[in-house]
């Protein structure tokens, strides 16, 4: 028993029936786009700088998910696909809203420059243990140049 | 730094990367990506703290973390170089180091 389509004549089989593949090819673009780049791209310079590739797949998926609920309603199909195409588009809002807010504005969240050791001053001693346990002091170095590379572990 | 750590050494330098992993993290990382170089661990943040780098709750836990940033020391141990990314993003390219490097005497 199909729902009948009320948006235009009945058809003999009512509501449309199959995957609405827009909605769920956009969605796992959505996904797989704004995933890969934490996952995948950061390793190229060119791509992780600025996303090239992850940004326009985020928004062609979340077009390609608002196009597919656009056809859920105009092809009357039934509640639940609605719904589904709904949610979906739902996610993939939150998701791209996540993502471009990272890109956009959390990334550049950093403390300001002006605390930062300066150029020309004497760089600060320490003494930190190496990955073989040994306690590695930067005067070990001097006479020699050193390049001090503060990065974030694993992210 | 890795990719051109033999031009690097050539322009008599050592890299010392910092972060807060633990010394058993940078062994395994070291392995991993056949890391020629010390990986030093500033867990209780001295390092960041004597360069100004410490980021507020910026660790995945809620700790504090180091903002990235490239430091070069000459042989009298005064800072001739620094770079500070503009967001986290972007990271120092090694080819940048080495011709900054080259410059020192």
């Amino acid at each position: 028993m199909n729902a009948a389509n009320l948006n235009g004549p009945e058809t003999v089989r009512g509501a449309a029936r199959g995957w609405n593949h827009p909605v769920w090819l956009g969605f796992v673009l959505v996904v797989v786009g704004a995933t890969s780049y934490f996952l995948v791209f950061v390793r190229y310079p060119l791509l992780r700088d600025f996303p090239w590739l992850n940004l326009p797949l985020v928004l062609a998926g979340l077009l390609l998910v608002a196009w597919g609920v656009r056809r859920a309603f105009d092809q009357g199909r039934t509640l639940g696909a609605k719904i589904a195409a709904a949610l979906a588009l739902l996610f993939s809002l939150a998701l791209t809203g996540l993502f471009t807010t990272y890109i956009f504005y959390l990334s550049y969240q950093l403390p300001a420059d002006r605390g930062v050791a300066q150029i020309q001053t004497v760089a600060a001693e320490f003494a930190l243990q190496d990955q073989n346990q040994h306690t590695v002091r930067l005067s070990d170095y001097r006479g020699q140049k050193v390049v001090l590379v503060f990065y974030r572990g694993f992210w | 730094m890795q990719s051109r750590y033999d031009e690097i050494k050539a322009l008599d330098a050592e890299v010392l990367g910092i972060s807060a992993d633990t010394p058993t993290e940078n062994q395994d990382f070291s392995q991993a990506a056949k890391i020629e170089f010390p990986l030093l661990s500033d867990q209780d943040g001295q390092a960041m703290d004597a360069f100004g780098l410490r980021h507020s709750g910026a660790s995945l836990d809620g700790g504090d973390i180091a903002r990235p940033a490239v430091f070069l020391v000459d042989r009298e141990g005064k800072i001739a170089w620094r770079m500070l990314t503009p967001n986290l993003r972007v990271r120092v390219r090694p080819e940048t180091v080495v011709a900054q490097l080259a410059q020192m005497h």
